[in-house]
């Protein structure tokens, strides 16, 4: 039964409320407004502007709606007289420190001041006080902001979402009177206090104090259209409303869209500034054809009609398996649909694979033999809110995956949960963390299996949990008896109290989750790292219920979805084994084909091996930047040279693109209708906000006409029916249609028109039936440093940037952040390499050799390099090590061996 | 920064068992110690309470009490109470500006005055009044007071020669 409700009295009518509601809370839940300066109900309240007031009978003094609790059967008032003057003489006060220069502020129309001094002031009223007007100007100035304070009307929303939503701590109120203002303080600039230019901050000032750059001059708020909509970044999934201009037809503004389940108040600098890349000059806006070495403008049916021939005819002249297809963890679910079923259906091949291989092809191998579902146990909001304990290793979480790297902060500050940090560096969440493990790259399951030891040893373990839902155990146990605990810490280099303790804290938890991403996937040993997270898991029972669980974090916007409809070689939508003959039939069935092919395909470092041995003659590259992404991309190049075919479909002509014989220009998030499905499953609508330019056209249109070309002849009005078909033939989507996902996503499995999605998964049984422990034992990197290349070279992401940077990079305000790769290297190890902060360096590894500017730094471990793979001048994957996981063909981006030399 | 100055912060974060709730009193000590609050010893603090620098800046600007700046081996003191300035502090004031080029709040850049005027020193009896480095001189005028600062500046130069 819900909590019981009481009834209280407001303007004359009776509403029935929940007892532990304030009065702003139950009133505004039935849809009268308290209008209010300082509140947002993400934040505690505090009652500072005092504009919430209302009457309370046999109350002597108007009380803040915000912070008053309800009471049983109280009579108020929202609009009486008194609370109406009382509201007037505030808005007037603030009016008088107030510039009055709304007709050239660019808040006019969206301000809340402007909006309560017309509804409250008369004007003989206006100017009736004298005060004083702040002698502080303009404070900030930056890539993505500015804050003025004479605007600034003390409401102190910037610093409570700084200090409540962001845990970043750069602003304080400071100074007293009329000259308080929020500042980072001691003259610094926001970056200097630590700023990551999320902005949120900005988003919640009700007037024009803190403004983003995007908007000045851009249009009215009543000019502009809003589309909600999901951010294309990363696979956190947060859901935005961009603000579009429908006459220069440009995106003004983005701000997470209000009350939504992901992401809520919070966005990042990429989601919310990081979209110049959609009306960038450099986007394709017509078909290229290579000729001569040249690109030249082509018209669509040129290009389909190339493409068409040349796939036809290596298709005749080799089979179907001398062509590949890279799908992409960019676009949307109906998009990667129809790509692989042009694959499978109108060529007749499995060779189709897509990024994920390179970040979580090891989870969806290990999480699948484990538990029988390669995804994210359990949801975003769950895990942070439910956890006693988080395990965080090898998820650099507030740059990867900030929105969820601030939720967990929010969790730590709140007291109500624990982190134990395990990354050979010292990342953020590792300052909010009560131990770091810092163990050495590669070491993980030495580090997981030491930890069972303990955990085990100290009989922690969840015995009930072991006997009735898994496997295996018994194995396991044998195993972890014959290490000793002193060999795995020496492997994994870390102090053996330290790793007692972190397992006792993980083991003596109620609740325990554990996060993930690709400090664990990354490796050779990708899916042993994964079996040993699932192990660690189960053993303390930490498994189906809310606030435990192995939670991978995603990393594109889609790369859940693209995995889910079919990208992989080795499965149709939703897992379904094309190795399987029943499979086979049902898909023939559906496609109307009777040619599919039930040999697994190639995966993506095969695809571009097969390439180089001229095995695979023509390849199809939707979205994909292989040419930067892949390891060793001296490899991939001299691949890519030799390709007899190559078509792109992309946003910009991509060092990938480079190469191709066809390019054709796709339509960007901004541009087209679709779903992304984020990294807790949740299946979640991508809307048009503006035309396109050019000639360019959705990428599931393109998809639709080579379907057509080759015999398949489905017409999809909209992405929508794609989605109906996807559900058709999906069990895991089969209730998922673009009407119930209008307004809230839904989790997979939704199995029927009704099933409510799925927040938690092996709830009751595992996927699989019973959880299945295996016993793992530690093997060594592909390549350990040496006497020629002394050094660990790990590398990963910033905040700043995505990926192989093609949309990144086009973003003024990021670009001149962060313009350059600075590579992380150890303050001794640079002492010794006499290497100084800011120092051109040259690092080498067997592979490749590139140059880049060292950023000398205690955060990482002395011996290890960190480098980010966002930078086409100074490539990480030039070095990395194409050496493949067995089983889940992931290749070992985490750890190779190089050298470091000053240039 | 002195050499003492980090084993000192230590003192005092030990005797307040480096609770971020003794923000204010912490602060107290130390500018006790420095005379100001240096910024070095701010960010070991902030450190050490896990209290953001922001947050530091807000308390203590919020008090006239901290100051950020390092004041001057000699700190004059203006009495702007009633009694004080009906009988002539403001002229004091104006005085004091004119010789050293300083407003209340600042030090000279020898780092010789710093000049602050307060509400009531509480010795009404002897207005107008200046505090100079915490003795009391009474019944000031601007010419007594410019003699005042002239001696010590002589006395202070001599000093230095020595």
């Amino acid at each position: 039964m819900l909590e019981e409700e009481i009834t209280i009295t407001v303007d004359g009518k009776e509403l029935k409320c929940l007892p532990t509601d304030t009065y702003y809370e139950a009133i505004s839940k039935h849809n009268i407004e308290i209008p209010t300066l300082c509140h947002n109900p993400e934040l505690k309240p505090t009652g500072a502007c005092r504009i919430c007031v209302i009457e309370i009978e046999n109350s002597r003094t108007l009380m803040p709606a915000c912070s008053t609790p309800i009471k049983a059967n109280s009579v108020v008032y929202t609009q009486s007289e008194r609370v109406r003057e009382a509201r007037r003489i505030l808005v007037e006060l603030l009016l008088t420190s107030h510039p009055l220069n709304c007709v050239i502020c660019d808040k006019a129309g969206s301000c809340e001041l402007q909006k309560l001094a017309y509804e409250y002031v008369p004007e003989e009223r206006l100017g009736r006080y004298i005060g004083t007007k702040p002698k502080t100007d303009l404070q900030e100035k930056n890539e993505f902001f500015e804050l003025n304070y004479s605007a600034c009307i003390r409401c102190g929303l910037c610093v409570r979402v700084a200090d409540e939503i962001q845990v970043c701590g750069v602003l304080s109120m400071t100074h007293r009177g009329f000259e308080t203002f929020p500042s980072p303080g001691f003259g610094r600039t926001f970056e200097e206090a630590g700023c990551v230019a999320c902005g949120n901050c900005v988003s919640v000032c009700p007037v024009g104090a803190l403004v983003s750059n995007s908007v000045k001059g851009a249009g009215r708020a009543y000019e502009l259209e809003k589309t909600t909509t999901t951010c294309v970044y990363c696979g956190v999934g947060c859901q935005l409303d961009l603000f579009t201009n429908p006459i220069s037809k440009k995106i003004v503004k983005v701000d997470s869209t209000e009350g939504n389940v992901v992401n809520g108040l919070a966005l990042c600098v990429k989601g919310r500034y990081g979209w110049d890349f959609v009306n960038h000059p450099e986007r394709i806006n017509h078909p290229l054809m290579k000729k001569n070495g040249e690109f030249v403008q082509v018209t669509w049916d040129e290009a389909f009609d190339f493409i068409e021939q040349k796939l036809k005819q290596i298709k005749e002249e080799m089979g179907p398996d001398s062509l590949a297809f890279l799908t992409s963890a960019k676009c949307t679910n109906e998009e990667n649909y129809l790509m692989q079923k042009l694959a499978r259906a109108a060529i007749g091949t499995n060779n189709i694979d897509h990024c994920a291989r390179l970040c979580h092809a090891s989870t969806v191998t290990g999480l699948a033999r484990a538990f029988g579902s390669g995804a994210m146990t359990n949801s975003i909001n769950d895990l942070t809110k439910n956890a006693e304990v988080i395990l965080i290793i090898g998820s650099n979480t507030t740059e990867a995956h900030p929105v969820i790297g601030v939720k967990i902060k929010q969790a730590v500050q709140e007291g109500k949960t624990k982190l134990i940090v395990a990354d050979p560096r010292i990342i953020e969440l590792a300052d909010y963390s009560e131990i770091h493990l810092q163990q050495r790259p590669g070491s993980d399951v030495a580090l997981i299996n030491a930890m069972m030891k303990v955990i085990i040893e100290e009989g922690l373990f969840d015995e009930k949990f072991i006997q009735e839902r898994t496997e295996g155990y018994n194995e396991l146990k044998e195993k972890l008896e014959k290490v000793s605990l002193e060999v795995l810490c020496k492997i994994a280099n870390i102090n053996q109290m330290d790793l007692r303790q972190a397992a006792i804290l993980f083991g003596k938890a109620k609740t325990a989750a554990i996060v993930y991403s690709m400090g664990i996937t990354q490796h050779t040993t990708g899916t042993d790292n994964v079996l040993s997270l699932a192990n660690l898991a189960m053993i303390t029972g930490n498994v189906g219920r809310p606030g435990t669980g192995v939670n991978p974090l995603r990393g594109q916007n889609n790369v859940q979805g693209a995995c889910d409809v079919g990208g992989l070689p080795d499965v149709y939508p939703g897992y379904q084994k094309v190795s399987d003959k029943e499979n086979k039939i049902k898909f023939q069935k559906a496609w109307g084909v009777s040619n599919l092919s039930d040999k697994p395909g190639l995966t993506v470092v095969e695809i571009m091996n097969e390439v180089y041995e001229g095995n695979i003659r023509g390849v199809y590259i939707m979205g994909e930047n292989p040419a930067l992404s892949n390891p060793n991309i001296n490899h991939v190049r001299s691949a890519l040279e030799k390709l007899e075919f190559l078509v792109v479909q992309d946003l910009f002509i991509t060092e990938t693109a480079k190469y191709a014989d066809v390019i054709l220009p796709g339509k960007s998030f901004a541009e087209k209708e679709g779903t992304y499905t984020n990294t807790e499953r949740r299946i979640q609508r991508v809307r048009k906000a503006i035309d396109s330019e050019g000639e360019r056209i959705a990428d599931w249109k393109i998809l639709q006409e080579m379907l057509n070309r080759f015999g398949i002849e489905n017409r999809y009005d909209s992405p929508e029916q794609i989605m109906d078909e996807i559900a058709d033939v999906t069990p895991i989507y089969s209730g998922i249609s673009f009407d119930r996902i209008d307004k809230v996503g839904l989790q997979w499995p939704c199995k029927g028109k009704n099933h409510p999605g799925t927040k938690i998964l092996h709830e009751k049984t595992f996927s699989r039936g019973k959880g299945k422990f295996h016993a793992i034992s530690y093997i060594e990197p592909a390549e350990l440093p040496d006497k020629d290349y002394p050094i660990i070279l790990t590398t990963g992401r910033i905040l700043y940037h995505f990926h192989t940077g093609e949309m990144t990079r086009r973003v003024k305000g990021i670009h001149k952040r962060r313009p350059i790769e600075r590579s992380e290297i150890n303050t001794k190890d640079a002492e010794r390499l006499n290497i100084k902060n800011g120092d051109k360096i040259t690092i080498e590894s067997r592979r490749g050799k590139i140059e880049t500017i060292a950023k000398v730094t205690d955060r990482i471990q002395e011996g290890v390099v960190f480098m980010s793979f966002h930078y086409k001048e100074s490539a990480a994957n030039l070095l990395t090590n194409d050496a493949l996981d067995p089983l889940a063909k992931i290749p070992e981006f985490k750890v190779c061996a190089i050298k470091v030399g000053k240039v | 920064m002195t050499s003492t100055e980090p084993h000192r912060l230590w003192d005092i974060l030990k005797r307040y068992d480096s609770n971020p709730d003794a923000l204010i009193q912490i602060l107290n000590e130390i500018q006790k110690d420095e005379g100001y609050l240096p910024h070095i010893t701010l960010k070991l603090l902030s450190s050490e309470l896990d209290v953001p620098l922001s947050k530091i800046y807000g308390v203590l600007t919020f008090y006239e009490h901290f100051k950020l700046v390092k004041p001057g081996k000699i700190i004059i003191t203006i009495c702007m109470g009633t009694a004080c300035f009906v009988k002539g502090s403001p002229a004091l004031n104006t005085t004091v500006k004119n010789m050293l080029g300083i407003e209340s709040g600042e030090t000279t850049s020898d780092q010789l005055f710093t000049f602050e005027r307060v509400a009531c020193l509480g010795c009404c009896a002897l207005a107008p009044v200046v505090q100079i480095n915490g003795e009391i001189h009474g019944q000031m005028t601007p010419n007594k007071l410019q003699k005042l600062l002239t001696k010590i500046r002589k006395e202070e130069e001599k000093g230095e020669e020595k």
